[in-house]
């Protein structure tokens, strides 16, 4: 398993105050320059959504409505909120997880979700690692008893795990960079996160032992606009994503629980 | 006669006790340890589905974790298979055996 709750800054803020060579790892948020710096000759080409960013790292989607929004509400943590950054990881806010994307992580997120669902409506391979994890034996020394069981339930799975992709991407859709999750909602996005990360994890090739943020400087060393660079950063992310989704959850329960309106 | 000893006399073993054990054997579901899901996670998905405590689910994660695998329900096979399919449904690694 993967414990990143250690250094979790759910600020979004440097965890470590180092610079990785322009990379903002430490942020645990992609912006704009994060994949600039990277991927400047290939981004046009990725950007399906148009308008939806610029090139000055500008969030364009409602950024003063938001802002407006936040004040109204109160602080979501209680913790200053500069305006240069706005971005941040799932966190409680009343009854729901709040989470803030750049325009570019929500496209990451689309991406992810899209060739899940990809992965889900297309004819499955039986020899692909991914679907073995999505869709694992349940009596893998009985293959007389797992073909009875997957015919039995493997149709209902697929079903579920492509409407949480799907339920993941119509989220996106009306969101405009901020995302309110119900907790009903937010068990739907973990499970969805969960399913995209097994399936990116494995591709990579993630073990016990591997350490992403070493990966992803080995790989950068190797050449900085490699797709194995793109997609460590992409898994990185989604843990952290995830993490905080986690932590959001937990906090939301304890609130509703105790039924204090603080925190 | 009405002596005690004689009403507590226990019944002589079944004359195949491995056959009836065999059968009798709990079906249990078994999660096992992957590199990418996350320890709060699991935990979460513990308490979640099996309405463990907090503490309980923690261990069962730890277990997970360090051991390798650990057993996180037990009792008849369909109800095991329905657990296993639910943890698929969260990502876990499930699987369904006899102990």
């Amino acid at each position: 398993m993967t414990d990143d709750s250690g250094d979790r800054d759910v600020d979004g803020r440097d965890v470590d105050g180092q610079d990785h060579d322009g990379r903002d790892i430490g942020d645990h948020s992609i912006d704009d320059r994060d994949l600039d710096d990277r991927h400047g000759d290939d981004r046009d080409d990725d950007d399906r959504d148009g308008d939806d960013w610029d090139d000055d790292g500008q969030d364009v989607t409602d950024r003063d409505d938001d802002d407006r929004d936040v004040e109204d509400d109160g602080d979501v943590d209680g913790e200053d909120d500069s305006p240069e950054r706005v971005m941040t990881l799932f966190r409680a806010h009343n009854q729901e997880c709040v989470a803030r994307f750049s325009p570019q992580e929500v496209q990451i997120l689309r991406q992810s979700m899209a060739s899940l669902a990809a992965l889900l409506t297309g004819e499955p391979d039986p020899d692909d690692p991914v679907v073995d994890r999505l869709f694992p034996d349940v009596y893998p020394t009985d293959p007389v008893q797992q073909a009875e069981f997957r015919r039995l339930t493997e149709a209902d799975l697929r079903a579920a795990k492509l409407d949480q992709a799907r339920g993941v991407l119509a989220d996106l859709l009306h969101a405009g960079g901020e995302v309110r999750l119900t907790p009903e909602r937010a068990e739907l996005w973990l499970r969805a996160l969960t399913d995209v990360r097994l399936a990116l994890g494995t591709r990579l090739g993630v073990t016990d032992d591997t350490d992403i943020e070493a990966e992803i400087d080995a790989a950068v060393g190797r050449d900085p606009g490699s797709p194995r660079v793109m997609q460590l950063t992409v898994y990185l992310y989604l843990t952290y994503l995830q993490e905080s989704l986690v932590g959001a959850l937990i906090d939301g329960e304890t609130v509703r629980s105790v039924d204090s309106p603080e925190l | 006669m009405g002596d005690v000893a004689d009403t507590q006399t226990l019944p002589t073993p079944t004359t195949d006790v491995a056959e009836v054990s065999d059968v009798d054997r709990v079906w249990v579901t078994i999660v096992w340890n992957d590199p990418v899901n996350l320890m709060s996670y699991v935990t979460w998905v513990f308490q979640k589905l099996f309405g463990y405590s907090r503490d309980k689910a923690e261990k069962l994660m730890l277990d997970v974790h360090y051991k390798g695998k650990a057993v996180v329900s037990s009792g008849a096979r369909e109800r095991m298979e329905y657990d296993a399919s639910r943890l698929h449904g969260y990502g876990l690694w499930a699987t369904v055996d006899q102990q």
